[in-house]
């Protein structure tokens, strides 16, 4: 019994040595687990959240009204987009604690599937990774509480962080640029996210921007 | 020893590969093959002096002119066809300014010097929020005219142009603010005369007016200079998407820095091919104090009571801009001015009135005041957002006068006020306010309404219910009950004003500046904590010294907002401050009879509250004539004001039958005052008498700016995360610790031997 007790004693007692003599070693694997387990904890973010979004949504489309994915969340889903295979919830207010959940709307432009132009953010990361496979003439599905829109990649550019120009209706664009203007009558998207993609820098000066323009709309069927 | 070499080379190989990702090349190969549409520099003709004494010469980009110009280009050339500049004959110019609208009339006079058959490219730089409005070319019979057409329309005729195969009806890039248009098959010898319209809002800055007119000649290139050209464009960023910018600037250095030479030069042409005539009529509807020209001699005179007509007093190089600017006489007391147009049976007005000259003298002007401060504290705000904000918040503590009382007001998912009731401006309030914002942190949900009747319900203490109350409202504004917010502001604003600031990378600038303009306040945006200071400083600065409150224009002493035959904009009115006029304008629909009797009558009267007491004024028109477009000021007016709805409607409900009426509504109006909306748009049309009436050149134009009808976007947030950086710094920190270990152990198995 006393024997077993020192061995154990002994045990602990020559890890900690060893630890110790490995200090440096030890050291460098803690920073790196925790570098690691940083990294992690934001693409889990990024997963586990459209799950909890995705239930509000589905809670907003019963009954028309927004819905928090978590209690004490300051955002709520605005529509659903549909690319390729890829689904996402976009979540309303393009802050920073917003992005690391999902796609976010930039309040201030109009909402998916209405005329006028839409502008989602999205990490070039996480979900907006995706953006890169996409091409002129592919086809975007946004849905709102009330509608359904399907989009078409008319152009796709990359942008200095400052050009808003890209993403705001102008009439100063000719009517026959490859570029379809914006306009406040038709529904168009513009997708935004950083670029250049696969970079490990954070905060890059440049953006990815993507523009669909309206090919139909659909009422979805009343819920209720 | 060696675990820190180590240490210092997994360091080294770390920072080596972040190094490698600031190498751009492959960066900039990625971008030329995704954006395939971005212009070759290198193949833009440079530029090129022509032998002086000829009238033309070659440009290279005629969208660069810095003054209306024809630019004739051979009839058949595919591109990239050159264009040789022409300068004018003859050049007429006539301002009509009244109040801050001038309106513009140009009319150009060029010929055909070569003796061939040539199109023509026909541009002129616009100032900034100006619209052609009325265009019209004449080449020999035939007759060119711009007409106002729904978009839809101007598009059909715009792709029926294209059909009959006319190339030079093809409308090329534009660039913002300049107008353009092509002119096809113009003979030997043959005279072009070009008259184009456009109207502008001027600027009221630092006590002026200024007025430019662009008359600098088109800059013109050493063909020596080509190789420097495309160095400085190698230079540049290549991933800036308007490289034509540089290209700009890069051809007009030159030019600046020799002033001298381009004079001598330009004289010898202009000499004998140039005539310019300029007139101003001037109606500032205020007494002026000076009227100067700050590049050209100019002759004034007074023509009537208040009109001033001003000429250029010599033939003059075209080799400056023309600017004016004239000083309104403000005086201690508000003025205002009034001014009348009839236009398709209706009268048109625009009343402006100007605040009191002085800043500092009468102190009279500094009423006491209560400021609550309102400060959004939720989640989304987490980061440089609640920085800016309590920065901006600590400032606008430090501006407060001793007669001030102030509180402030918290908000996330509820909201909280520091006091019950507001409290004097006094050293140990102030401090207890700063520690209370200092301790501040931003997470939860925004429920806005609270704090916003929170705000605008406190009462002030008995005895001072005369103060004046300011409601300074920080936010980023991410709210989706919009339409509630406004409703609960419109009940419940009473004497209060609402000035929202708004602060991040993605305000809500859309609903603020409509909670703004329904609390009769500004909005002001914030967009950076560099900016904070001057930003906050200007606007409290302006709420110190508000001159005339509580404004409102009465017919016959009924309010205007509520009658039917006055149609006023803005409808609310704001509160003059000093240095900032207000402009109202106004449509009166006339009972058919008796017009005359109407339009002579006083009736109009104006009435606010001046330091404190009732004030009132009666408004005597000056009647002018058709030029001055105040109807053209008033449908601008109304046009934004209908956006607005539009927008509202749009983002809240989809009824989508009220959206068709106010599209149906911008349209007409858009119409019947001839003006490029974002439902119409300006396109020429052939309208020569002898041949069968068939479409020629047809340009789209200009726009309205962006401003306007558009939330401003502020900046885009921020779309990158470090997850892979650390990610990767983890994975290689693993690495190293478990090659460690592995080595160590080996070692250890080494030393047993």
């Amino acid at each position: 019994m006393q024997s077993l007790y020192w061995r154990k004693q002994k045990t602990s007692q020559s890890i900690l040595k060893w630890a110790w003599r490995q200090k440096w070693t030890m050291l460098l694997m803690v920073a790196g687990l925790y570098q690691f387990g940083g990294g992690l904890y934001l693409y889990a973010k990024a997963q586990f959240a459209q799950y909890l979004i995705g239930h509000a949504w589905q809670a907003s489309l019963q009954d028309g009204g927004p819905h928090r994915p978590w209690p004490w969340a300051d955002t709520y889903p605005v529509a659903e987009l549909s690319i390729k295979g890829h689904q996402w919830y976009v979540l309303a207010g393009a802050n920073a604690r917003n992005l690391a959940f999902a796609p976010t709307h930039l309040s201030a432009s109009a909402l998916p599937a209405k005329p006028g132009n839409s502008i989602i953010v999205g990490h070039r990361d996480t979900q907006f990774s995706a953006l890169k496979s996409l091409q002129v003439g592919d086809v975007i599905m946004a849905t709102n509480l009330t509608q359904q829109q399907t989009y078409q990649i008319s152009s796709i550019r990359i942008a200095d962080q400052t050009q808003l120009k890209f993403m705001q209706f102008s009439e100063d664009e000719p009517e026959n640029s490859p570029a379809t203007p914006l306009s406040e009558a038709v529904p168009s998207l513009t997708l935004v996210t950083c670029y250049p993609f696969d970079s490990v820098l954070p905060n890059p000066t440049l953006r990815y921007v993507i523009r669909a323009v309206a090919s139909q709309t659909t009422a979805l069927n009343d819920p209720a | 020893m060696w675990p820190v070499v180590k240490l210092a080379g997994i360091l080294c190989v770390v920072s080596a590969m972040g190094a490698l990702q600031y190498a751009k090349p492959p960066v900039i190969q990625a971008q030329s093959s995704i954006n395939g549409s971005a212009p070759a520099i290198d193949q833009q003709p440079a530029v090129i002096t022509l032998p002086a004494n000829t009238g033309s010469w070659q440009v290279a980009d005629p969208y660069l002119a810095k003054r209306g110009s024809l630019y004739f280009s051979p009839s058949d050339t595919d591109p990239p066809p050159v264009y040789r500049a022409s300068l004018g004959l003859n050049t007429q110019v006539e301002i009509h300014v009244t109040g801050m609208v001038a309106r513009t009339q140009v009319r150009q006079t060029f010929k055909n010097d070569q003796d061939l058959w040539q199109n023509a490219l026909y541009v002129f730089p616009l100032p900034e929020n100006a619209a052609v409005d009325h265009m019209q070319m004449q080449v020999g019979e035939r007759v060119i005219e711009g007409q106002i057409k729904e978009k839809q329309q101007a598009k059909k005729i715009f792709e029926a142009a294209k059909k009959t195969g006319k190339k030079a009806s093809l409308v090329e890039q534009q660039r913002p603010n300049m107008f353009s248009n092509h002119i096809a098959n113009i003979a030997p010898g043959e005279q072009i005369t070009v008259t184009i319209e456009y109207q502008q809002t001027l600027a009221f800055q630092q006590g002026k007016y200024s007025l430019r007119f662009p008359m600098t000649i088109t800059p013109r290139y050493m063909p020596s200079n080509k190789h420097h050209l495309a160095d400085a464009d190698g230079r540049a960023d290549p991933l800036a998407a308007e490289p034509d910018d540089t290209l700009a600037q890069a051809v007009v250095a030159p030019v600046e820095t020799h002033p001298d030479d381009v004079t001598n030069e330009s004289a010898a042409y202009h000499h004998k091919a140039e005539d310019l005539d300029l007139q101003v009529y001037l109606h500032a509807g205020v007494a002026l104090e000076q009227i100067d020209s700050a590049y050209h001699r100019i002759v004034s005179q007074i023509e009537s009571t208040g009109l001033y007509h001003i000429q250029l007093a010599e033939q003059t190089l075209a080799n400056r801009d023309f600017e004016l600017s004239w000083q309104p006489k403000l005086s201690q007391r508000v003025q205002v001015s009034h001014f009348q147009q009839q236009f398709n049976q209706q009268t048109y007005g625009l009343i402006m009135i100007y605040p009191p000259q002085d800043l500092h003298s009468s102190a009279a002007l500094n009423q006491d005041r209560e400021l609550i401060f309102v400060l959004d504290t939720s989640g989304s705000m987490t980061g440089e957002s609640i920085i800016q904000a309590k920065q901006a918040l600590l400032l606008a503590l430090d501006e407060l006068s001793v007669h001030d009382t102030f509180n402030v007001i918290e908000f996330n998912s509820t909201a909280q006020r520091l006091w019950p009731t507001s409290q004097a401006a006094e050293a140990e309030w102030l401090q207890e306010a700063r520690s209370f914002i200092e301790n501040l942190s931003a997470n939860g949900g925004t429920e806005m309404a609270g704090a916003l009747s929170l705000a605008l319900e406190q009462r002030l203490p008995q005895g001072q219910n005369d103060r004046l109350k300011q409601v300074i409202f920080i936010t980023d504004g991410s709210v989706g009950n919009e339409n509630t917010l406004m409703q609960l502001i419109q009940q419940q604003l009473g004497d209060a004003r609402l000035f929202t600031v708004g602060i991040g990378s993605a305000p809500n600038s859309y609903f603020m500046s409509e909670a703004a303009q329904t609390g009769k306040g500004t909005y002001t945006y914030i967009g950076a904590v560099s900016e904070v200071k001057d930003k906050m400083l200007s606007l409290l600065q302006k709420l110190a010294h508000p001159a005339l409150t509580d404004i409102n224009v009465r017919f016959n002493g009924q309010r205007l907002d509520m009658l039917a035959q006055l149609e006023s904009y803005p409808r609310t009115m704001t509160d003059l401050y000093l240095g900032e006029p207000l402009i109202l304008s106004y449509e009166q629909t006339l009972p058919a009879q008796n017009t005359q009797a109407a339009v002579s009558t006083d009736a109009l009267s104006l009435h606010g509250r001046f330091q404190q007491a009732p004030w009132q004024q009666q408004l005597t028109a000056s009647t002018l004539q058709k030029q001055a477009g105040l109807n053209v000021l008033w449908a601008r007016q109304k046009i934004t004001q209908l956006s607005r709805d539009l927008r509202t409607i749009t983002m809240d409900s989809s009824d989508a039958d009220r959206a068709k009426d106010i599209q149906q509504s911008i349209t007409d109006i858009a119409l019947t005052h001839h003006l490029v909306s974002q439902f119409t748009s300006l396109v020429a049309v052939d309208i020569s008498p002898s041949k069968p009436a068939h479409l020629m050149s047809v340009d789209t134009l200009v726009k309205n700016r962006a401003p306007l009808n558009n939330p401003l976007l502020g900046q885009l947030p921020q779309t990158a995360t470090t997850a892979d950086l650390q990610m990767l710094v983890g994975l290689i920190l693993l690495g190293i610790a478990l090659c460690n270990l592995f080595i160590g152990a080996n070692r250890k198995r080494l030393k047993a031997y």
